[in-house]
């Protein structure tokens, strides 16, 4: 094999191991929004009270949760504690996170992040909010929707099942590959059987369409290049190179 | 090739369509509207007088205030409903289900715009690697996807915008054609059936036109043909586009419909200020308001939903850090030919064409800065996009302009070919199915 072919195949197959790490190693971050008109704050959070919502995730990679916490437009000094367990297990806390309720701006969302939870997908979670030491009007609350804004859960008050959902951010950090492998059925639950074929068709002409247009190029790239042989391959290592480094840097970001 | 990257371009705008869900782009539901309206009644609807038509609806005295797009030009409103009633016609759905169908006249401008992104980068590039280079980014810039892939004005326009920004580069270059009166009426009667943001393509048009006649003047020293030439175009043009300032006048009495627009929210939100009745000017908007200048840039490039869902912030970093590069090579470039050639460059339409297009960008930002300031602060990339042609071509001149070295040459066409067309497919795979299908 000439060295230029042999150079070539070696830029293939290192592209095509960098990928396979890509799709293996690195997570897809998204978010998903309970939200919407209208929104009103629950009752006080004080001590004695409780107020959980259930989760019925599509998604592995669960990895953080955004509640709108209202403050009444003033200070407060209680705690307020949030929790995260299975449904199935509410003792079994996964995820324990207090907040000081005096650094709390009021009607904005807070963040509670954790490590990405694998096997998130298709469990049911709970998520629980308690003030052990909120007085009345020293407590703060939560936003809702009265409407039910996510059907996959409940608002549950006290022990009660309540109709709405509380304001909610879901962030998802999946590997790569396990988003690539349930998506197409969530789009077939979504879009049903016949609009998700038509997707599909519509990828693969995409996907074709884009491969010819990509291949054209690099044969033009490959017809101006330069007197030397080994030009072409220098420029498409360079590029799969460049393509790598970018990957991994944007890949660790978490923005 | 260039056929098959503008096919890719359209088949992307088309997959795009299809996977974002109807109404999760901004104000869809008011441009679906229109469409739907025109396709029920075969006729384009009259602002704030129609029963089953959206009405200004002012949230309080101080506003917010929102209200429909009948007051603006509607052809693009009108084809949709054309593909709406083919489809009726076919299946027998009803008109409020038929998005897709109505999401068509975006699809289809993609291909127009690139087709002319084209032909005007084969006549300012002379390296058929920049040209390739810009047409690949100016397939794949998943902005462009996005607006191609919902029902808006914003894609008819940037291909009707395309379509002069060539003809004036073609003016700049080989001066009038014995078809320039034809297709300058064309191109200028659909510009002003196009969002009023596109507008300063006109002036483009109008300096490229005296510069023609000037050297046409200057080669035979007759006017006739000139003058002939003119009126034909500028009647084409309004015989074209003019009907519609003719409807409005008739109706409002405002021939741009921007004033009643403005009255109907000064009835009902006499309190309402603009950014600027609250004080905020030209230079804080641009200088002191972050949010302004980055909400902008990034809008530019690939910012989706209403805008409120944005790529990885690196992304936007990486497509700042090769504009600064592009920025170098021009400045290089510029160096080179001035030095080189001196006064001698003015002399030829090519560095007048490209003055004019360097031109556009501050003044597409001058005029979306205007926007923010005095009607609704909006900080939208999209608004800008009369400069995205003259961005995308100076870009790549820029890029293939900083280092004569073939490695170089190869490796730049590769990246920002690659690269978009992998920016667009991470937008689409991992930034809007997992938010839209989760």
């Amino acid at each position: 094999m000439k060295p230029v072919r042999a150079l070539a195949v070696l830029i293939i197959l290192a592209a095509a191991l960098s990928a396979g790490i890509f799709v293996w190693a690195v997570r897809v971050p998204f978010t998903q929004s309970v939200s919407g008109e209208p929104k009103q704050p629950l009752f006080e959070i004080t001590d004695g009270h409780r107020v959980s919502q259930t989760l019925k995730l599509r998604s592995d990679g669960l990895s953080g949760v955004d509640v709108t916490i209202g403050t009444f437009a003033r200070s407060n000094s209680a705690i307020l504690e949030m929790t995260l367990a299975r449904a199935d297990d509410p003792e079994a806390v996964l995820v324990q996170h207090q907040i000081n309720t005096a650094q709390l701006a009021d009607n904005a969302p807070h963040h509670l992040h954790f490590p990405p939870i694998d096997g998130s997908g298709e469990t049911e979670f709970i998520l629980t909010l308690t003030s052990p030491d909120g007085t009345p009007g020293n407590a703060v609350t939560v936003w809702f929707l009265p409407a039910d804004a996510y059907p996959q859960g409940s608002l549950i008050t006290d022990g009660t099942q309540q109709p709405g959902d509380l304001v909610l951010g879901l962030h998802f950090r999946p590997r790569a590959v396990d988003y690539l492998r349930a998506n197409p059925s969530h789009l077939l639950k979504m879009r049903g059987p016949e609009d998700a074929w038509k997707l599909a068709l519509l990828y693969a002409v995409a996907l074709a369409t884009a491969a010819l247009a990509v291949g054209m190029m690099v044969r033009l790239v490959r017809r101006e290049g330069g007197d030397s042989p080994a030009d072409f391959p220098l420029s498409l290592a360079v590029a799969a190179v460049l393509f790598l480094l970018i990957g991994l840097w944007v890949a660790s970001s978490r923005l | 090739m260039a056929a098959a990257i503008i096919l890719a371009g359209f088949s992307f705008a088309l997959l795009w369509a299809a996977v974002i869900p109807y109404n999760e782009a901004p104000d869809e539901f008011d441009h679906f509207a229109e469409a739907r309206f025109i396709a029920e009644h075969n006729r384009f609807p009259v602002f704030d007088k129609e029963p089953d038509f959206i009405h200004t609806t002012c949230y309080s005295p101080s506003g917010p205030c929102f209200t429909s797009y009948a007051a603006y030009p509607g052809l693009n409103y009108a084809i949709s409903a054309g593909f709406m009633k083919l489809q009726h016609a076919v299946t027998g759905e009803p008109y409020h289900e038929l998005h897709f169908a109505a999401r068509l006249t975006s699809v289809l401008a993609i291909p127009v715009y690139l087709f002319f992104l084209w032909k005007t980068a084969h006549l300012l590039l002379t390296q058929r690697l920049a040209r390739v280079t810009a047409l690949m980014a100016g397939a794949f810039i998943p902005q462009v996807t996005f607006i191609g892939g919902y029902v808006n004005a914003d894609t008819f326009s940037l291909a009707a915008g395309a379509a002069v920004t060539y003809l004036s580069v073609r003016l700049f270059l080989d001066g009038w054609s014995r078809h320039m009166p034809v297709y300058g009426g064309v191109a200028l009667g659909l510009l002003a059936l196009s969002r009023a943001n596109y507008y300063p393509l006109f002036g483009l048009f109008a300096v490229a036109w005296a510069f023609a006649a000037y050297r046409a003047w200057q080669k035979d020293r007759t006017v006739r043909r000139i003058v002939l030439s003119s009126l034909m175009t500028v009647a084409l043009a309004v015989v074209i586009g003019g009907w519609w300032y003719i409807r409005n006048l008739q109706l409002y009495g405002d021939p741009l419909g921007l004033e009643t627009i403005d009255e109907a929210f000064d009835a009902l939100a006499p309190l309402r200020q603009t950014p600027a009745d609250q004080g905020a000017t030209f230079t804080s908007l641009l200088f002191d308001d972050p949010r302004w200048r980055d909400w902008s840039f990034r809008s530019f490039w690939g910012v989706f939903g209403y805008m409120s869902v944005f790529l990885n912030s690196r992304i936007y970093l990486l497509i700042e850090a090769t504009l600064l590069v592009a920025a170098a090579g021009l400045v290089i470039a510029t160096h080179k030919a001035l030095s080189e050639h001196g006064r001698k460059v003015w002399q030829w339409g090519t560095s007048w064409a490209w003055l004019m297009l360097v031109l556009l960008v501050p003044t597409a930002v001058v005029l979306s800065l205007w926007t923010s300031l005095y009607n609704d602060y909006q900080p939208q990339g999209r608004y800008m996009y009369a400069a995205l042609l003259p961005v995308i071509l100076l870009a790549s001149m820029g890029l293939h302009s900083l280092w004569e070295n073939r490695v170089y040459q190869q490796t730049v066409t590769l990246f920002v070919g690659g690269g978009m067309v992998l920016l667009n497919l991470y937008s689409l795979v991992f930034v809007l199915m997992p938010l839209y299908y989760p």
